[in-house]
């Protein structure tokens, strides 16, 4: 699979992760939700995965819905 | 068969709820534990449920839904997570178990105090009786919306501003009342709001929660796998996920999610204008009666569909039997684990026949019930 420049959200909870991706998907906003990477926090759970220039929508989308506390990181996937 | 104890569970479901939980027999991964279909689609089931009940109870922004087995783990999870111990704490005679044991339990365990509001003859209790029995070291009230034996409702919107006005934890048993009565989360001053989803929800057993304002504390009752930050020792800290500890039972939520998109297409008011119609024939046809007693406030503007009775001194559960035997008739007779409730209708010993209507009974089901018990009071 070829590896390229990726936006990935990581969340405090798992409900945050559905809520997000509800209101991503409502705003026309690509991506989808993957396992949440090991580079990122060791353990588990969800993250948003999208191409690498939708900070901004994505962040106003969460904004809205008051999620504040999503991290945003760029990995190589 | 007539069932008239939809106040204990409703049988009769919205067609299509059963087969939502078949459905998601065959669909669901376990919620939370991955990213593949199985499990995202359980993900959006859970989240399709809080934003149903969010419409429904009208929860405002910072306002969340956690998922439980019923109205009993969310009671449980409420006092005996967020009640500060050693404190005063007010609840009422209106009380199910589900409320009483787990204070009982602070009461010897955490050195919590209780007091509790009178009723008066007709099952009512007043917020009067609140500011005179209020302390300095009051730190919550408890409250039934609806007592589940009278079916009468209380003003949760006199007792939110008493709990508001002096900073009490509020603490709302919306267990009968979570479909029979409007319940406007974000302006009832209430912290935490406990529901079922079998009864007046209509869903299957199994479901239930707590809708709560983000920033109020609970400590968990149940501790274990989340499906995120495994390597910590305690439960993430941000709600709803902090109380969802192990799988949740999509299977089942996935048939609430199916009825609560019932009520909320078929509109609470038409549900509830269908249900006090039925309540309204089955009281007019008992009150003429001899020998029959009526319990509650008939007339109350807002009131669940559960009505309770006695036929002379018989005993309730014999009534009970009678009408199940002889008639088919679903009924709950004794103390319907509300003990005082009873002591202050003065049915500790005889119990009540409890009649509790849902959104699918019949006229003819209300027709043959009067019937019924006409001729075992003659």
């Amino acid at each position: 699979m070829k590896e390229e420049l990726s936006l990935v959200i990581a969340f405090d909870a798992t409900s945050d992760a559905f809520a997000a991706e509800d209101v991503f998907r409502q705003n026309g906003l690509s991506g989808r939700l993957i396992p949440l990477p090991e580079s990122i926090s060791a353990g588990c759970g969800l993250a948003w995965r999208a191409e690498s220039n939708l900070e901004k929508e994505l962040t106003d989308a969460l904004k809205s819905i008051d999620i504040t506390s999503a991290h945003i990181y760029y990995l190589i996937l | 068969m007539i069932y008239l104890d939809n106040s204990a569970t409703t049988m009769l479901k919205p067609v299509g709820v059963a087969e939502a939980v078949a459905n998601a027999i065959n669909e669901s991964g376990s919620y939370a534990r991955g990213a593949y279909t199985s499990a995202i689609w359980a993900g959006r089931t859970l989240h399709e449920a809080r934003k149903e009940i969010a419409k429904l109870f009208n929860l405002g922004d910072n306002q969340t839904v956690a998922f439980c087995a019923n109205a009993t783990t969310a009671l449980n999870t409420a006092i005996l997570g967020a009640i500060e111990p050693g404190s005063h704490v007010i609840t009422s005679v209106l009380e199910h178990n589900a409320v009483l044991r787990p204070l009982y339990r602070m009461q010897q365990t955490a050195g919590i105090s209780i007091d509790f509001l009178p009723a008066d003859d007709i099952g009512n209790i007043h917020v009067e009786d609140a500011k005179r029995l209020l302390r300095r070291d009051t730190k919550a009230l408890v409250l039934t919306h609806a007592s589940n034996v009278t079916g009468n409702s209380v003003d949760i919107a006199a007792f939110g501003k008493f709990a508001k006005k002096n900073e009490l934890l509020f603490i709302v048993d919306a267990a009968q009342s979570a479909g029979s009565i409007p319940i406007d989360f974000n302006n009832m001053n209430a912290d935490i709001l406990c529901f079922t989803g079998h009864k007046y929800l209509m869903g299957p057993q199994g479901t239930g929660g707590l809708c709560m304002k983000k920033s109020t504390r609970i400590d968990p009752l149940i501790y274990g796998g989340t499906g995120i930050d495994s390597f910590s020792h305690d439960q993430p800290i941000n709600y709803p996920d902090r109380l969802e500890a192990g799988t949740q039972n999509i299977h089942s939520i996935a048939g609430l999610l199916f009825a609560l998109k019932f009520i909320n297409e078929t509109g609470l008011e038409n549900i509830i204008a269908r249900k006090m119609a039925l309540f309204t024939q089955l009281y007019m046809g008992l009150q003429t009666i001899d020998n029959i007693t009526i319990y509650g406030d008939i007339y109350q503007k807002e009131r669940t569909s559960t009505l309770s009775i006695n036929v002379g001194d018989m005993d309730s559960s014999t009534v009970s039997d009678i009408l199940s035997t002889e008639y088919d008739i679903c009924t709950r007779s004794g103390a319907h684990c509300a003990p005082k409730m009873h002591e202050a209708l003065g049915t500790e010993k005889q119990g009540a026949v409890r009649l509790s209507i849902s959104y699918f009974n019949t006229e003819r089901n209300i027709e043959e019930t009067i019937n019924a018990l006409s001729a075992i009071a003659f």
